[in-house]
């Protein structure tokens, strides 16, 4: 059976020196891990105990991929996206909330009150780790679990309401590994909609059939 | 951030502007434009530095599928080539559609 706490976008806190890649790992990495040793966990399968996660520094274009075996895994460190909507931006100091995308936290937990919702991105390691990792120019990223279908027209209206606080949301409907996002289905002019799966991406015709696929 | 740009031989031009993806992280946003050149040319702007050849590679297997003959841009930020190559897709059968 999959663990829960493996699934795309949550946090791990885990020993940083089990922490490897493909490639050699850049010194900003092996400094971002010793100060805050938590990852994020990339879509993917565990394969042979090795759980695919991403390290992330202070930089916005420092993002590096690697695996930490699942006994690297500190028990019980999991913080999902959705742990992160209970007011936790309340205790960022508050210069912090000078900025668009967290700035707009609150207004946008209201919007989302009813929805099983998370935080993930820059944001959502911020409110995690409580180091400063968001940018002035940071995305607002969003998860929606358990999502019910919209038409396109309500996608359209949910997106414009999530957006009015200067700074760009991006929704993204999350079923288990499999994710699309709604401001694809919302505009697309395309007949397909992308989905990222465990084993890559794919395209269909009807994502809210197809996220619900084994 | 780096910006890439890369010219391709091409003979099949295209009639109609294309607008595939999102911006979102992991993924990339493809605009494809008729040109009045002979060549095709695309400009690249990433997030993720260092992937010049992987590029390279993708775009010389996609053109040597199809030829067309646009001035394309894209706006990546941070998607796998897999994300890539069906956006790509995509833009193409939205070609498909228009004619």
């Amino acid at each position: 059976m999959e663990r829960i706490e493996f699934l795309p976008h949550n946090l791990v806190k885990i020993d940083p020196e089990e922490f490897f890649s493909d490639e050699k790992k850049p010194k900003w990495v092996v400094d971002s891990l010793a100060k805050v040793p938590l990852v994020i966990i990339r879509r993917g399968n565990v394969v042979d105990g090795k759980v695919p996660v991403g390290v992330r520094g202070v930089k916005r274009e420092q993002r590096f991929a690697g695996y930490i075996p699942t006994t690297a895994v500190v028990s019980g460190s999991v913080i999902t996206p959705h742990a992160l909507i209970n007011n936790s931006w309340e205790d960022l100091p508050d210069e912090r909330h000078e900025l668009p995308a967290i700035k707009a936290l609150p207004k946008v937990a209201e919007i989302l009150k009813s929805y099983n919702w998370g935080i993930s991105g820059s944001v959502g390691f911020e409110l995690a780790s409580g180091q400063a990792t968001a940018k002035m120019s940071s995305d607002l990223d969003l998860i929606w679990y358990e999502s019910q279908r919209l038409s396109r027209i309500e996608a359209v209206d949910l997106l414009k309401r999530l957006n009015q606080f200067g700074v760009h949301a991006d929704f993204q409907v999350v079923h288990g590994q499999k994710g699309f996002s709604l401001e694809e289905f919302a505009n697309s002019t395309s007949d397909t909609i992308l989905i990222k799966t465990a084993i890559g991406p794919e395209l269909s015709k009807d994502p809210w059939v197809e996220i619900d696929k084994d | 951030m780096e910006k890439l740009h890369y010219k391709f031989e091409t003979k099949n031009p295209i009639q109609k502007p294309v607008h595939i993806g999102v911006v979102a992280s992991g993924d990339l946003e493809v605009i494809f434009r008729p040109t009045d050149s002979d060549e095709t040319v695309v400009s690249i702007v990433t997030g993720s530095d260092g992937f010049k050849e992987v590029w390279q590679n993708v775009l010389d297997r996609f053109f040597a599928r199809y030829p067309i003959q646009a001035n394309i841009e894209i706006n990546d930020f941070g998607s796998t080539p897999g994300v890539v190559n069906l956006r790509l897709t995509q833009a193409m059968e939205a070609l498909k559609d228009e004619k």
